[in-house]
């Protein structure tokens, strides 16, 4: 007898056990697959919900619901654009505000005559 | 599609209607293969709930998959082994390996045995599984797909990313240092019984 056939001798009664007596899952694993492959199947008609589906705070369903980190980034650059203009406005802009505010004799369609439309076409140019 | 048929068709049959949208066939697939995917997950990790955990993550980067599986290129099988290899691999490196307890191999399935012959079996399984334990994590692969699972070569070859001659030096490696620990429980497992 050659050694591999020793070997195999005395190991073939032990894999025939093994493979007689094959460890089995839980109930609980079947239902757990399942509810992945619905989750998956979900996520490919709505995307969005695998990732909704993991998430655990109030902070990341507030992120969810927001729209996630760009309207995050949006909203903070909107607010420390908004919060500079207010600390420290450009000069016309103090203006045009104040007249608005005050109503101090300034019309808003005052400012549009003085718009030139015809850039630098002459009236007569204009007429043909 | 009735559930009957559904029995019937193949591993990538049904991953494509899976992919289409059938969750009957997510089931049949979930009853089919997640047994097996679990069991050599066990055998790898000796941790049913480390097992389960595994077995989940497996099905789960099926399932994600489907879409993009090409029926008739790869077996699903032999992908999912592949995938469980990997995990188990992972975990084993996180975490120190653990003994196999004595209630985490079932019991074989209700025949004509006899009660002794099952107490029997079960102590061989266990005994098995402690000395599979101890091998080094590729000999142990090698030796579950070849000697328990059934696998021919060169699907282990593939599975394992190695070359049909490593599979066959790591199995006969493998069974030499399993056969140094079993040799002298035999006698104690009943062997001497059997003849």
């Amino acid at each position: 007898m050659t050694d591999k056939d020793q070997v195999d001798s005395v190991l073939e009664d032990f894999f025939a056990a093994a493979r007689g007596a094959s460890p089995k899952p839980s109930a609980d694993l079947s239902a757990r697959i399942l509810e992945d492959a619905k989750i998956v199947r979900a996520e490919r008609v709505h995307p969005g919900d695998l990732w909704r589906s993991k998430r655990r705070n109030v902070w990341s369903e507030f992120l969810w619901l927001i729209g996630g980190a760009p309207a995050i980034l949006a909203l903070s650059t909107a607010a420390i654009a908004g919060i500079w203009i207010g600390i420290s406005p450009p000069d016309y802009m103090a203006e045009q505000v104040q007249s608005y505010l005050l109503g101090s004799g300034y019309n808003a369609t005052d400012s549009f005559w003085a718009v030139d439309t015809l850039g630098g076409f002459t009236l007569s140019t204009a007429g043909g | 599609m009735p559930l009957d048929a559904l029995t019937n068709a193949s591993d990538d049959a049904l991953l494509v209607l899976f992919a289409n949208g059938d969750p009957k066939a997510a089931l049949v697939l979930t009853h089919r293969l997640s047994p097996r995917v679990f069991a050599y997950g066990f055998r790898l990790l000796g941790d049913r709930n480390e097992a389960e955990d595994v077995a989940q993550e497996a099905m789960l980067r099926l399932w994600k998959v489907a879409p993009n599986w090409r029926p008739g290129e790869a077996k699903i099988t032999t992908w999912l082994f592949r995938v469980v290899s990997n995990l188990s691999i992972d975990r084993k490196r996180r975490h120190h390996s653990r003994a196999v307890s004595l209630d985490a191999v079932a019991d074989p399935p209700d025949g004509a045995d006899s009660v002794e012959q099952t107490l029997q079996d079960k102590a061989r399984s266990e005994a098995l599984q402690t000395a599979l334990l101890r091998l080094p994590d590729r000999q142990r692969q090698a030796v579950i797909l070849r000697n328990i699972e059934g696998l021919a070569n060169p699907e282990i070859a593939s599975i394992m990313g190695i070359s049909v001659e490593a599979v066959e030096s790591l199995t006969a490696r493998g069974k030499r240092a399993l056969c140094k620990q079993l040799t002298d429980k035999r006698d104690a497992l009943g062997f001497e019984d059997d003849r």
